[in-house]
């Protein structure tokens, strides 16, 4: 399991984190999301060791995470790194190398990686003549080609076209389920991360404000209820207890509903008034689920 | 989970062969190789082609029949100054001619009053003026000595014996002017070659902090291993081309015999100049290797580089200035001893002999200097180089944590 404890890092007068605290379990896709600026890349750079933390520190199995268990991680940062006149077979030979897999493996992995991620025509050409989503596609090679045993992915996912990014989707389950590698990335695109991931972290202000599988996540955001009642009045959710207006469209409501309070009465009070034409519970996508844990005016998605 | 293990010896080989790869790949570096062998090859055939003009041409010299007896002293004269001379009978208008069509180079004839006279081109060759003179004022002196009942052949042997007797203090150096030359194109590719190496450095820096692999390759190494390998990649390579450009020019100058001097002597010098260029560059490349880490753009690695850029070339100057005339004096040997400016004065200064115990203590001293700029650019380089953006203050990368 990687252990994120309790890190903190600022920057002169800048709060990056703030007690920052996860963990991803073996086998598991954890999504990492929230808005610019909220400490998601710092946190994975203090992960890998090109940043240092102010506090708090990052474990592996249950000890302090070294240089060690780093060479066995598989990292594609932010801003992306490749040397721009080397060739695609060199630099993912290189990077193999220097995360200690033996000279006579390099040849194999690398040309694996070229194939699986559909760049192995481009293997004798400088990553400089690569388009950009190409480029993207030997960074992830660059993570994969010495066969880490964990991944940490910032934004693996933005510059790739619909089939890279199901490429890249396949590949990540793929060292999940298959190789019980803990995977942690983040990304804006929260419909790609509610579909692919085990569990989520919402980030907000150097901190984690929810963190559990998306279901977990729905079931703890406040009910929603829609309802179709043409014959209601302006004002008929009045007299129910627990009951607020979330919206309004034409003849259809959207209510928001505290814990305490009943759908059933809902309903009959909508019947007592005219007919109703549709009553659904609503379940919230992710993306409505991060609205409401990062608040209004912070919504960088 | 499997446990990696990468030795920094490994990951310093990794990051070296990576840097040297690298070089020879590009063209840019293919192309300054190939233009330094050849301004040193050309270097040598010039001095070669200079050394022919004034050492072996002979000059040709027409004298007319009216004095057809200043021959024998016109070529003797010559000779005691090491001009080659030969001579042929010539009417004056044949003469004449043939100077201005160039089968000649000058044509003696009967001057005004008793003197001779000088024809020639547009300029009198190789001194062929003074030896004129001498034998025209030897022929009147002797006409003098004759008028007054004198014997010309004794006053000759007399003025012979009261030749000025030189006592030389110290020994006859016979290679002063190679040793100059020597010195002087091993100062001009000593710093040349400094000033390219130290860009390549720099340059191999900022481009890892610009196009942000640092980041991924300081998640697998320590920063100190990255430094090491890139400072010593670019060594290798750089030594190669210096070795490369040395052989080549010494090839060319035995090939061609420019110098007249022992294959020992020539020997010492290229290899005190390879010394001094590997702990001049390991001085300077470590200290631009910190210099670049401060910057995240190309543009901006020469304001940071200037300061050494600047030690370098004021080194080379101060060199050619004081140096060729008392390579052994006061200043010379105290100038050469500090570190930052040893690289390029020493290997200058051993063109002529250095006393051994000098070269040792230069050496002792630049290597002490070495080892404590590795710890400092060690320093600067591990805070700077994942700080990217504006350019980092050298007071905030020394003082930071970590």
């Amino acid at each position: 399991m990687l252990e994120v404890a309790g890190l903190s890092k600022r920057y002169g007068d800048v709060v990056a984190l703030s007690e920052m605290t996860f963990d991803v379990r073996r086998g598991e896709l954890f999504g990492f999301v929230g808005a610019n600026g909220a400490g998601k890349t710092t946190t994975m750079r203090i992960i890998m060791g090109v940043m240092a933390a102010d506090a708090g520190e990052v474990r592996w199995a249950g000890a302090p995470i070294d240089l060690g268990v780093r060479r066995r991680i598989g990292y594609m940062p932010e801003e992306r790194g490749l040397y721009p006149r080397m060739t695609v077979d060199a630099q993912l030979r290189y990077f193999a190398r220097l995360h200690g897999l033996p000279a006579s493996d390099v040849g194999a992995a690398a040309l694996l990686w070229m194939v699986r991620l559909g760049i192995a025509r481009r293997a004798g050409d400088d990553v400089l003549a690569l388009s950009l989503g190409n480029q993207q596609r030997v960074q992830l090679a660059a993570a994969l080609v010495h066969d880490p045993d964990i991944l940490v992915l910032d934004e693996p996912f933005s510059g790739l076209d619909p089939v890279a990014v199901e490429v890249m989707g396949t590949v990540l389950s793929e060292r999940a389920q298959e190789r019980g590698s803990p995977v942690l990335f983040s990304s804006h695109q929260l419909d790609l991360v509610e579909r692919l991931c085990d569990r989520v972290g919402i980030v907000r202000n150097g901190r984690v404000v929810a963190c559990g599988t998306v279901d977990e996540l729905r079931r703890r955001g406040p009910a929603r209820l829609a309802i179709d009642a043409p014959g209601v009045g302006d004002d008929w959710t009045m007299q129910l207890p627990g009951v607020s207006v979330h919206s309004r469209t034409g003849t259809r409501w959207v209510l928001g509903l505290t814990d305490d309070a009943d759908d059933q009465k809902v309903l009959d009070a909508a019947l007592s008034e005219g007919p109703v034409r549709e009553f659904t519970r609503l379940v919230p996508s992710l993306a409505e689920l991060f609205r409401d844990a990062v608040g209004d005016g912070e919504v960088g998605v | 989970m499997r446990e990696v293990h990468l030795a920094p010896s490994e990951a310093i080989g990794l990051i070296a062969s990576r840097e040297i790869q690298a070089r020879l790949r590009s063209k840019a570096f293919r192309v300054i190789t190939a233009v330094l062998v050849l301004a040193v090859v050309g270097l040598v055939l010039v001095f070669h082609v200079l050394g022919h003009r004034t050492h072996t041409a002979t000059e040709r010299v027409g004298v007319t029949a009216a004095i057809a007896a200043y021959q024998g002293p016109l070529v003797a004269a010559g000779q005691t100054i090491g001009q080659p001379i030969v001579t042929s009978v010539v009417d004056r208008d044949a003469g004449e001619r043939r100077v201005r069509e160039g089968s000649l180079d000058a044509l003696l004839v009967p001057g005004p009053a008793a003197g001779l006279g000088l024809v020639v081109g547009s300029a009198a060759p190789n001194g062929l003026e003074a030896i004129a003179s001498a034998v025209s004022r030897q022929g009147a002196l002797n006409r003098q000595v004759v008028s007054l009942g004198g014997d010309p052949g004794a006053v000759d042997r007399t003025v012979a014996a009261a030749s000025v007797v030189v006592q030389r203090l110290e020994p006859v150096d016979p290679h002063r002017t190679a040793r100059i030359g020597m010195s002087s194109v091993v100062g001009v590719l000593s710093y040349i070659m400094l000033l390219i190496s130290i860009q390549l450095t720099g340059q191999g820096v900022v481009e890892e902090k610009a196009n942000r692999i640092v980041e991924l390759l300081l998640a697998t190494i320590r920063p100190w291993e990255l430094l090491a390998g890139k400072v010593l990649g670019v060594g290798v390579v750089t030594i190669a081309q210096v070795a490369l450009v040395a052989a080549l020019g010494v090839g060319a100058a035995v090939a061609t015999g420019v110098l007249h001097m022992s294959v020992a002597v020539v020997t010492g010098v290229v290899g005190w100049a390879l010394l001094w260029y590997l702990l001049g560059y390991f001085l300077y490349a470590l200290v631009i290797a910190a210099a670049a880490s401060l910057v995240s753009r190309q543009e901006d690695l020469a304001s940071v580089a200037t300061p050494v850029t600047v030690v370098i070339i004021a080194a080379y100057l101060i060199g050619q200035t004081i140096v060729p005339a008392n390579p052994n004096g006061t200043t010379a040997t105290v100038l050469s001893m500090i570190p930052f400016l040893s690289p390029v004065l020493m290997p200058m200064r051993a063109a002529y002999d250095v006393p051994g115990w000098q070269m040792a203590a230069a050496a002792a001293l630049t290597l002490v200097t070495i080892g404590l700029t590795a710890r400092l650019a060690g320093r600067v380089y591990r805070r700077a180089v994942l700080l990217t953006g504006k350019r980092v203050s050298l007071r905030a990368a020394l003082a930071g944590a970590g």
